[in-house]
């Protein structure tokens, strides 16, 4: 099968973004039922599997025969491929239902085990984020790119995990949020990890960590994040959770927050895999 | 007479030497562009062709000096030339040495002079309009004999009326502020617009020069047909009187078909998205004829043009990859910023596929 262009990647993913984020503007607003998957913040609606639908049928026509691995229900096995895409329909759900505009659609292209293209898209903020390694990123009609900020002139987002499966890391979560707390600008806990990577991608935000984070949630956003000059560590994907660890700093901040993110961590090794990504 | 030159491209270097009589003007030039200064510095003289009645008139330009840095202007000069885009220019006018000659601006928009007034107000600054197209390359057959030659239309340049020009030999056309203002606003509309939607439509059918593309018959309707929603919307929104837009209209349609210009598609059409801005010369151009009543149709396949214009080279490339990935309703909305509730809005989605069709079959 013929690898799509960059151009066709990212014109595909743009129009899944568009119209799954089309679909959730037509409701948000509206009073939405949910059940909880996990924890009391990670629930899902039935907005949620619409948008997931939305894009999964676009998909189809417009990236056939790649795997998908989307949130909330579609998980086509990889069969040893390491190309798959990372679908989550809406990002920020309890945003969402709560009728605060801070959610996104996003979608990553994942080659080689790692994200190198991505779009999130936020209808109510009238932007899209898109590129990655090969375009560079864009939002709406600018090139963009990550700051090079000191920690301390730093504002920086973290995400913690929504799902039941490690709580018994909280009390070290909160820790480390704290203590960026107080030798930064700021944490801001957005409620959507694509938002916060979208944003730091643009240079709002200057960095952005996460533990046990979703694929679904980070990837498209870690991809703008390297093509916007973003450096970005990495774990290996836990593949029974679909988690992550990663952190995600420019050139002035990445060094001391990698560290004080995962302080439990050799963070410095070297072993860059490409461009603006080094592997845990 | 010393004059000084800020900006080395078509305009400053190719149109401005024509405003003196040959042989008695020393130029000065000021260009941030190393390679052409690399090139100009070599020999210290260009070949200037003017196109008149079908035939180019020819100039050797001696340049007396050249620098990268406008500080280095000489002080002693008579006027001074500034044509460096709109983007650059309050950059230039905030180092520009302390003078006391005529600075005069040829950029795109007296916006920017009012801004250059309050950043130098120790400057005579004065805004003027040339009325011509000036192209930054020339023929191949020109090309071979001077690499640097470079061709411009015969037109005049209009200035304001000023106490500081009064027995000052410009070579420019002393005019009032309102016919400085009728002019300006002519070459903003009825130059400007129908003058991109040329180029990307000439894009579309892959040519190379503006006036290969309106020896185009559909191409050359739909400029004619936006020149002629433009005259109406001016005549109607600023009461200029509608026998100087038409015959305004009909010079732009002639100097596009200028086959001794070569005016490229490619430089006309470069930044779409520039040109796409919601108070530019085409979202802005549309919105403005809507609110007197012309609906501009052609105008509107100018901006599906431009939406689609697929350059790889250019600045704003992925304009393509938006338009072609996004639904039309939503990069309405999102990347050009037309309003849902807009009668552009509305006329420019209801017909997208319609003109995306017609841009289509110009390059089969």
């Amino acid at each position: 099968m013929r690898r799509p262009t960059d151009d066709e990647i990212t014109t595909a993913l743009i129009r899944c973004a568009s119209e799954a984020g089309e679909l959730l503007m037509k409701v948000f607003g509206d009073k939405h039922s949910f059940h909880r998957k996990g924890t009391l913040r990670d629930i899902t609606s039935s907005v949620d599997l619409a948008a997931e639908d939305a894009i999964l049928s676009v998909l189809a026509e417009t990236l056939p025969g790649v795997p998908v691995i989307a949130e909330e229900k579609h998980r086509d096995s990889l069969g040893g491929s390491d190309t798959f895409i990372c679908v989550d329909g809406l990002d920020g759900s309890v945003n969402f239902v709560h009728g605060l505009p801070e959610w996104a659609v996003s979608i990553g292209w994942v080659e080689g085990g790692i994200p190198t293209s991505g779009v999130i898209f936020s209808p109510p903020n009238k932007e899209i984020f898109y590129g990655g390694l090969a375009l560079g990123t864009f939002r709406n009609q600018e090139r963009v790119n990550v700051t090079a900020n000191p920690l301390s002139n730093s504002l920086l987002a973290a995400s913690f995990s929504g799902g039941s499966g490690h709580l018994e890391q909280r009390d070290e979560e909160y820790m480390i949020f704290g203590k960026l707390n107080d030798n930064s600008q700021g944490v801001v806990r957005s409620g959507s990890g694509a938002l916060n990577l979208a944003r730091m991608s643009s240079g709002q935000i200057d960095g952005v960590w996460g533990r046990n984070a979703r694929i679904w949630d980070v990837f498209a956003g870690l991809a703008l994040v390297r093509g916007a000059g973003g450096e970005v560590w990495m774990s290996e994907i836990n593949w029974e959770d679909f988690s992550v660890q990663y952190v995600a700093g420019g050139a002035g901040n990445f060094s001391d927050l990698s560290r004080k993110a995962y302080p439990e961590r050799e963070v410095c090794r070297a072993s860059p895999c490409t461009r603006g990504l080094k592997m845990f | 007479m010393r004059v000084g030159i800020v900006g080395a491209g078509a305009i400053g270097r190719g149109y401005v030497p024509w405003l003196f009589e040959q042989g008695r003007v020393s130029f000065h030039f000021i260009e941030r562009n190393v390679q052409l200064i690399e090139a100009l510095s070599s020999d210290l003289m260009y070949t200037s062709h003017m196109t008149v009645e079908g035939k180019y008139q020819s100039q050797i330009v001696r340049i007396e000096s050249l620098s990268s840095d406008v500080a280095h202007l000489p002080l002693d000069l008579d006027v001074a030339y500034v044509a460096v885009g709109t983007r650059a220019f309050p950059e230039v006018i905030e180092k520009f040495p302390a003078s006391t000659f005529p600075i005069v601006c040829l950029e795109n928009d007296p916006g920017v002079v009012d801004v250059a007034r309050q950043i130098r107000p120790d400057l005579k600054i004065f805004f003027a309009v040339p009325d011509v197209i000036a192209s930054p390359t020339s023929p191949a057959l020109l090309r071979d004999t001077d690499r640097l030659s470079l061709v411009t239309e015969s037109g005049q340049c209009f200035i304001e009326n000023s106490e500081h020009l009064q027995g000052f030999d410009s070579g420019m056309t002393q005019v009032s502020q309102r016919e400085l203002d009728e002019q300006w606003k002519a070459k903003l509309y009825i130059h400007n617009t129908p003058h991109c939607i040329a180029a990307y439509l000439g894009h579309a059918a892959r040519k190379t020069y503006l006036h290969e593309a309106m020896s185009i018959q559909p191409i050359r309707e739909i400029v004619q047909g936006a020149v002629d929603e433009m005259v109406q919307t001016i005549h109607a929104k600023f009461g200029i009187q509608i026998e100087f837009l038409q015959n305004y209209g009909l010079k732009e349609i002639s100097r596009f078909q200028n086959e001794l210009l070569c005016d490229p598609v490619e430089r006309v059409a470069r930044e779409p998205f520039r040109k796409l801005q919601p108070r530019e010369r085409l979202i802005g151009a549309a919105q403005i004829a809507l609110s007197v009543g012309v609906f501009p149709e052609n105008i509107i396949t100018g901006i599906v043009a431009a939406s689609t214009y697929d350059h790889p080279g250019d600045t704003d490339s992925h304009i393509r990859i938006l338009s072609a990935g996004m639904p039309v309703p939503t990069f309405a909305e999102i990347v050009l910023g037309i309003s849902r509730d807009s009668a552009l809005f509305d006329g420019l989605v209801d017909s997208w596929n319609e003109k995306t069709l017609l841009i289509g079959r110009l390059s089969a």
